[in-house]
């Protein structure tokens, strides 16, 4: 430690801080521009200089490491000369046009010269005119006001590891440009808008629109994916302007965010959200007020239950909607209609996964959090696009693997950003992740590298695992995966000695139905290993929805009340008997897949859908479609009038992330608060209102006045959330359990035991895909694409400028052979059905595969699977029978949803035509 | 059409020129596969690949910056920092005068602006027909010789008006037979 006295303040710092950081320590405020908390000493602008007694000359203080019994002086004269002399010379070239510069009011520049006084220089003004650009999507720079402070430049590379722009050029000349000046072309996340201290980045959205000391910050989290970032919406009147990532101890982001949290906020403005609730009446959706609505609705159910049960409704719950909405959804189907048929998107890929993890550990949880991975020195990401699909996570992987702190084993079948940053990464044959683990732990246990301490006392099953495990050895496998015996084997020893290992699988992307198989490979070698039940050890399955983890939690599961307890277990069915005041079904419910398979087959007779689109986001859209049109009842409830919302009988429209308060569970269990910033558009109500009235209309009070209200209830009910109250969740997020209000929240699970006593070791066994052969030469990859999370980003202009309709991609060897270019239309067709979609001819993904995003309504991935594809294990990859060319005048054949979004259209401009005539909407707008 | 007629004639024939040309990039991939380790090599590397194509055209620095895991953008910032590189193509002939304090008191004035207004040129520009590219550069280490200029690799001294005129038509006359042959 050494000691140092700044402007007479005393303090001890460790070898190694900053005059700078010494400084801050002590509430010191030195200025500075290039400086920035998460990046290297720069050491270009100079405005941080001091005065460091003994010597004659102004340091530095952002690169200088402080030594013991330095003196420091802040605050001279002679210091406060040259930093104004840093500001002239930026004057010189930095044009005033603060008045349109959409920095000012919180310009770094505008500060200190108002702080400094000058506004002049010796050198008056010289104007050099550089570039504008104005045709990069979302992001505009100016180089005129550029500083060239370099954070942006840092920033790109260090965080982002993008490297997007650079210096260029030299001398006066000096811009900051990407490459030969073209438009930028990356990721988009903005961190560079973020951190330029001046107005030379900005948001396209943002510009001209209002000015920064109007602005309302609202502290609330992210709604896309499952990462959960803190931000703050920027506010004023009704409207969402502007989008800052929070960074303070309260955010797990540290003030990063990407490009749908920071420019993906549009979607809440957009014209077509519903704002009346509709019933059909003579085939046609018409406005009525809530109370009809309401009442339309408990007659239906009411019919459906007197004549045939409670059993024949059925009700989706919603992994984009808060744990507040969930926990009274599941509350109307189970206490008000009287079924557990509640079900919701996670039944399709994630919660499988999570119940591979209940048999090994026994919590349907992931082990650790994602802040979590700074302290693992190896990562192996399986089938997991995380810069992609969890952004912010991908930056803790990518800044924990580029520090060198960590190695990364990639084992992906596309080429990705996290596959080329890892030292090994394995191509493995898509849909084979499950031998090629099997590979892994048959080589730790044939060479006998297990934790043998840790398999003793803590794991049973290992010698069922053993002998199942006869078969797979690399060597075995290797036409199997394609993976070279020789490198599994390494990855195999290096997982095995790294000491601590995090497992990250990306559930329901990359592996749309393979996740619970893959998760109980990967669980079985974390438990082998040792790597579970310690910091920076465990399994991190990632979700690209916000809510799904907390969708489960609060019951949204046809088997499980609120906490995961069973329905079926009488003692605890009984207690909430109590609490709700009314008798309970015993028996587990359909799950979504048997919702719909009883709604085509004619037992299920009505549906309640809330913050879901099953005809986009289900498997077999044919399958969906058929069985909403047998519906007697069809209630929805969302922002949009959906594809789903078009066979609705009523359709009630809902209150979006920005406009409720709630919580929010993200991937790693942590509870988050989610705040009103704005209002709804028109007679839009919240979800838990909307719920609590639906209940009132049916003879039952659930007593909630307000979302923090059903929040108390919930930490009743689950105990695992006991512990987490509103008032807690003000600072920070808690990651359950949190038992007691007093409890920390709990990062890192499974420390001393695990709650069944031991670790599960279970066989699982690989289940080949079936063979592409020669009718169905190519595999379907669906996933996600960055710039998109779900159909709802598609409803934001900004991000629609960088990815405006889905592009499928394609080997060039395929391209080769099929005489495709990038930019041609295809038709692909399955044994399902047939979609089109524009191509791209790009190494990223493998040869004989076809990747195709989800996000797009018009190109219906959904419709090329087929449901026996899903339920029938085996057959986990969709074959594509045939891709050709369309030329793009013959592209006619549309597709179902491609009319149905025209019907949508058409229902919506009726709409809007009717609003117009009876003067201004109540939505909100600039 | 006639079977040998190429599409390249009849492009000919009627004046089409193509637009972008196609690069040849195998080069550069043979500059970087004759490396041990790329590391720190991103100089020597740019200069080869300006010596195969008079210039680093962007797809060319594009590969290098992809095969030597480098952005893209660093790459361009560091051709954009040295003068040496340059990222258009460049003519036959470089011709550098010398603006120096010794050249310019000897009348170097006189030479560059006999040599802008043969070319047609001004300073880092290039002749239409890509004859040559024109410099002023601060001194080339030749005072002695005074007002200086170098062609390619040749340097002209103690230079005037009459005496740059007949060095360049020289310079064109050589150049033409050198294209007839």
């Amino acid at each position: 430690m050494f000691t140092i006295t700044i402007d007479g303040k005393k303090i001890q710092v460790p070898r190694g801080t900053t005059i700078l950081n010494a400084a801050r320590e002590l509430d010191i405020d030195i200025p500075t521009f290039c400086d920035h908390k998460y990046l290297l000493p720069f050491g270009s602008c100079r405005m941080c200089v001091v005065e460091v007694e003994g010597t004659d000359r102004l340091f530095a203080s952002c690169v200088v490491p402080v030594t013991d019994g330095m003196e420091v002086h802040s605050n001279t004269a002679r210091v406060k000369r040259a930093r104004e002399a840093v500001l002239e010379l930026l004057l010189t070239y930095h044009p005033l046009e603060c008045p349109v510069c959409p920095q000012s009011g919180r310009c770094l520049l505008q500060d200190l010269v108002f702080e400094h006084g000058r506004d002049y220089g010796r050198f008056g003004h010289i104007e050099v005119e550089k570039r504008i650009d104005h045709l990069s999507p979302l992001i505009e720079m100016n180089q005129n006001r550029c500083i060239l402070c370099g954070r942006c430049v840092r920033i790109c590379d260090e965080v982002q590891a993008e490297g997007e722009f650079d210096f260029a050029s030299r001398g006066f000349p000096t811009v900051v440009e990407p490459s030969f000046a073209k438009p930028m072309n990356c990721e988009f996340c903005g961190q560079c808008v973020q951190a330029c201290p001046v107005g030379s980045l900005y948001s396209r959205i943002f510009k001209h629109t209002a000015p920064a000391w109007e602005l309302t910050p609202v502290r609330t989290t992210c709604p896309f994916c499952g990462v959960g970032c803190t931000l703050h919406l920027e506010v004023k009147g009704n409207h969402i302007y502007h989008v800052l990532g929070v960074d303070d101890e309260g955010s797990n982001n540290n003030g990063f965010l990407c490009c749908k949290g920071r420019f993906g906020y549009e979607y809440v403005h957009h014209p077509d959200r519903i704002t009346e609730p509709m019933v059909r009446q003579d085939g046609e959706l018409v406005p009525v007020t809530w109370e009809e609505a309401y009442d339309h609705i408990a007659r239906g159910i009411e019919k459906i239950r007197s004549q045939a049960g409670p059993d024949a409704f059925g009700g989706i719950s919603s992994a984009r909607c808060t744990n507040e909405d969930n926990y009274l959804f599941q509350k109307f189907m189970r206490a008000v209609v009287g079924t557990n048929n509640v079900d919701s998107i996670a039944r399709f890929g994630h919660f499988p996964g999570m119940e591979a993890l209940r048999k090994a550990f026994g919590v349907e949880a992931p082990t650790n959090s994602l802040n979590d991975l700074q302290h693992s020195n190896l990562i192996l990401a399986i089938d997991s696009n995380i810069t992609e699909d969890d952004h912010v996570a991908g930056l803790k992987v990518l800044k924990q693997v580029r520090s060198g702190k960590a190695k990364l084993i990639a084992a992906n079948s596309r080429r990705v950003k996290v596959t080329r940053f890892a030292q090994t990464w394995m191509q493995h044959k898509p849909g084979t992740s499950v031998a090629l683990l099997n590979s892994i732990i048959a080589v730790i246990l044939e060479e006998g590298l297990e934790n043998k301490k840790f398999c003793q006392s803590r794991v049973t099953g290992l010698e069922e695992l053993r002998e199942s495990l006869k078969g797979a050895e690399p060597e075995r496998m290797e036409k199997v995966t394609g993976i070279k015996a020789e490198t599994i084997r390494e990855a195999a020893r290096a997982i095995a000695s790294a000491g601590k290992v995090t497992i990250l699988i990306t559930l329901g992307g990359a592996s749309p139905y393979t996740g619970e198989d893959t998760v109980a490979a990967a669980a079985n070698l974390a438990l082998v290993t040792g790597n579970v039940g310690k910091v920076g050890a465990g399994i991190i399955p990632l979700s690209e929805y916000n809510n799904i983890q907390g969708c489960m939690d609060m019951g949204a599961l046809a088997e499980f009340l609120p906490g995961y307890q069973p329905v079926t277990d009488d003692g605890i069915r009984n207690w909430f008997e109590g609490q709700w005041g009314v008798k309970l079904p015993s028996q587990p419910g359909l799950d979504a897949m048997g919702m719909i398979e009883a709604a085509a087959g004619g037992k299920l007779k009505g549906m309640y859908i809330m913050g879901e689109n099953p005809l986009s986001s289900f498997p077999d859209q044919e399958r969906v479609i058929e069985a909403m049109k047998k519906l007697d009842l069809l209630v929805v409830q969302d922002m949009f009038l959906t594809e789903t919302a078009l066979f609705a009988d009523v359709v009630l429209p809902s209150s979006c992330g920005p406009e409720k308060n709630g919580t929010f569970t993200n991937t790693d269990r942590r509870v988050q608060r989610v705040r009103k910033a704005i209002d709804s558009p028109g007679k839009t109500r919240d979800d838990w209102r909307i719920l609590t009235e639906m209940s009132e209309a049916m003879g039952y009070s659930n007593g909630i006045g307000s979302a923090m209200e059903v929040l108390g209830e919930i930490t009743r009910m689950i105990p695992f959330y006991a512990g987490i109250t509103p008032e807690r969740l003000e600072k920070s997020g808690i990651h359950w359990p949190c038992p007691r209000p007093d409890h920390p929240g709990t990062e890192v699970l499974h420390h001393d035991r695990f709650p069944s006593g031991l670790g599960r070791t279970r066989p699982v066994r690989f289940h080949e895909p079936k063979k592409a052969t020669a009718n169905y030469p190519y595999l379907l990859i669906p996933g996600t694409i960055l710039y998109h999370s779900g159909t709802t980003t598609t409803m934001a202009k900004g991000l629609n400028t960088v990815a405006s309709t889905a592009v499928a991609e394609i080997h060039p060897s395929d391209a080769q052979e099929l005489e495709l270019e990038t930019n041609d239309w295809v038709r692909l067709t399955s044994l399902k059905g047939i979609t089109e979609v524009k191509v791209k001819v790009t190494e990223r993904s493998m040869p004989g595969t076809v990747f195709v995003p989800t996000h797009f309504r018009e190109v219906p991935v959904n419709a090329l699977v087929g449901y026996d594809t899903v339920r029938e294990r085996g057959l986990t990859y969709v074959g594509i029978e045939r891709i050709e060319r369309v030329e793009a005048e013959r592209r006619a054949g549309e597709s179902q949803v491609t009319r149905l979004k025209k019907t949508v259209q058409e229902i919506q401009d009726k709409k809007r035509r009717a609003t117009e005539e009876t003067g201004p909407g109540v939505s909100g707008g600039k | 059409m006639s079977a040998d007629v190429t599409l390249e004639d009849v492009k000919q024939d009627a004046g089409i020129e193509e637009e972008e040309e196609q690069i040849d990039l195998a080069p550069v991939h043979r500059i970087i596969d004759s490396l041990k380790e790329t590391k720190g090599m991103l100089i020597p590397v740019l200069q080869d690949v300006q010596t195969v194509y008079g210039y680093v055209p962007e797809e060319a620095a594009n590969v290098v910056a992809d095969r030597m895991r480098l952005y893209r953008s660093q790459v361009y910032g560091v051709l954009t920092f040295y003068t040496q590189f340059h990222l258009t193509p460049r003519g036959r002939h470089i011709i550098r005068a010398c603006s120096g304090t010794a050249c310019h008191v000897r009348g170097g004035k006189t030479v560059i602006s006999k040599l802008e207004h043969m070319l047609g040129i001004g300073h880092g520009e290039t002749t239409e027909d890509m004859f040559a590219s024109f410099e002023k550069v601060a001194c080339l280490g030749a005072c002695g010789l005074a007002p200086v200029i170098m062609i390619d690799n040749d340097a002209h001294g103690t230079l005037d008006s009459v005496k740059t005129e007949r060095i360049m038509d020289n310079l064109r006359e050589m150049d033409t037979m050198k294209r007839a042959e």
